[in-house]
């Protein structure tokens, strides 16, 4: 086959309406997001950002469900070509390519802050500015002090990695052993396999969600460590929550997966959709190793 | 020492098995030969679960503790 014949199959599906409602979906979620962010610091007791925040995740979730509707039917009517499925390949590559180089900036910066910013201000070379803004500071970790205790309260203390952390650590990796089974019961050709275990692999990351929001509401309300409670807070919110809303997608993809396992739309012939979603899933619980190693047992 | 390092190891060796994964992800595109994802995230796993345990040692002899002296050991 020419290429010019390869190209002609290349299928584009013409006048559909899903990117104008997606792009209106984005937009009024991130409005509706940077309104709530508004209220809140200058203290207004309105509920408009939430409303406009939920009506465009709304959107967004309803015109998301009718897109993978979509090419999922027009992958089933062989619509698509080789061509088009390396497409959706590179897609996936590109994506996976994203949230790996977003999560190495936020381990990245954890580091640097760590390893020299810390030991920088406390007097390893110049100690410069800061002993005129900070004079009694003393480098160590975690930081639990701010320079204005009253304006920024720090935190009572550091949440230990040896209770709830640990149940986390062991919830995921026990998932990451469910779906390798399932992954192992497609495979095989065993569909009962597939969704049985795809199932406790769903309930397993439910549960950790749970578990993290009740981490979270306790170092709010008990230890004092929230996200302006200093650099250890920051850094432990912005990577712990970044990883929980990673767990929350990688739910919704397996949930999906689920559902299409269910209505037998997966052969060990055809299964891109399933693995690279089983594949994530495991980049999820890699995160979490290098969060449970680095932020809580090595990080503390 | 040793333990944080067997740790670090560990976790880097996990990061390889899921790369590893990845390339056969991307380069089989979810066909027959797509057994290669499952048997490299089954290494990635049986990783993990390694670094668990090491993890776990490493709490119960008090090598991996909570070292700051504000924390309060027996809340553990």
């Amino acid at each position: 086959m020419s290429t010019q014949d390869a190209y002609e199959e290349y299928y584009v599906p013409h006048n559909s309406k899903l990117p104008i409602f997606a792009s209106l979906g984005i937009f009024l979620t991130l409005y509706g997001m940077g309104n709530m962010f508004n209220e809140m610091t200058a203290g207004v007791d309105s509920s408009f950002g939430e409303i406009v925040f939920l009506l465009g995740g709304l959107v967004m979730g309803t015109t998301l469900f009718f897109w993978f509707a979509q090419v999922i039917k027009e992958n089933h009517e062989k619509l698509y070509s080789d061509q088009m499925n390396r497409s959706f390949v590179w897609g996936m590559s590109w994506f996976i390519f994203s949230e790996v180089m977003f999560f190495a900036a936020f381990f990245g910066a954890l580091f640097y802050i760590r390893v020299f910013v810390v030991d920088w201000i406390g007097g390893v070379g110049d100690r410069g500015p800061s002993d005129m803004l900070w004079p009694e500071y003393e480098p160590h970790w975690p930081m639990l002090n701010t320079p204005d205790p009253e304006l920024f309260p720090g935190a009572k203390e550091v949440i230990s990695p040896w209770g709830l952390p640990l149940v986390n650590t062991i919830l995921l990796v026990t998932s990451s052993f469910t779906i390798t089974v399932a992954h192992h019961g497609l495979n095989e050709g065993n569909r009962k396999k597939l969704i049985t275990w795809l199932g406790a692999t769903i309930a397993l990351g439910i549960v950790f969600l749970f578990v993290q929001g009740y981490e979270y509401y306790h170092a709010y309300s008990d230890l004092g460590l929230t996200l302006a409670s200093g650099i250890f807070g920051t850094t432990f919110f912005m990577l712990t929550g970044f990883h929980g809303a990673h767990v929350t997608l990688g739910t919704f993809m397996l949930i999906i997966m689920f559902f299409r396992a269910l209505k037998g739309h997966f052969s060990k012939e055809d299964c891109f959709g399933f693995e690279a979603s089983a594949w994530y899933w495991h980049f999820v619980d890699v995160v979490w190793l290098g969060l449970f190693v680095f932020v809580y047992v090595l990080g503390s | 020492m040793f333990l944080k390092f067997l740790v670090v190891i560990l976790f880097l060796a996990n990061l390889v098995a899921l790369g590893s994964a990845l390339f056969a992800l991307l380069n089989d595109e979810g066909r027959e030969e797509g057994k290669r994802t499952a048997k490299f995230l089954l290494i990635r796993v049986s990783l993990a679960a390694a670094l668990l345990v090491v993890i776990l040692y490493g709490f119960y002899t008090g090598e991996l503790g909570v070292g700051v002296p504000w924390y309060d050991a027996s809340r553990q």
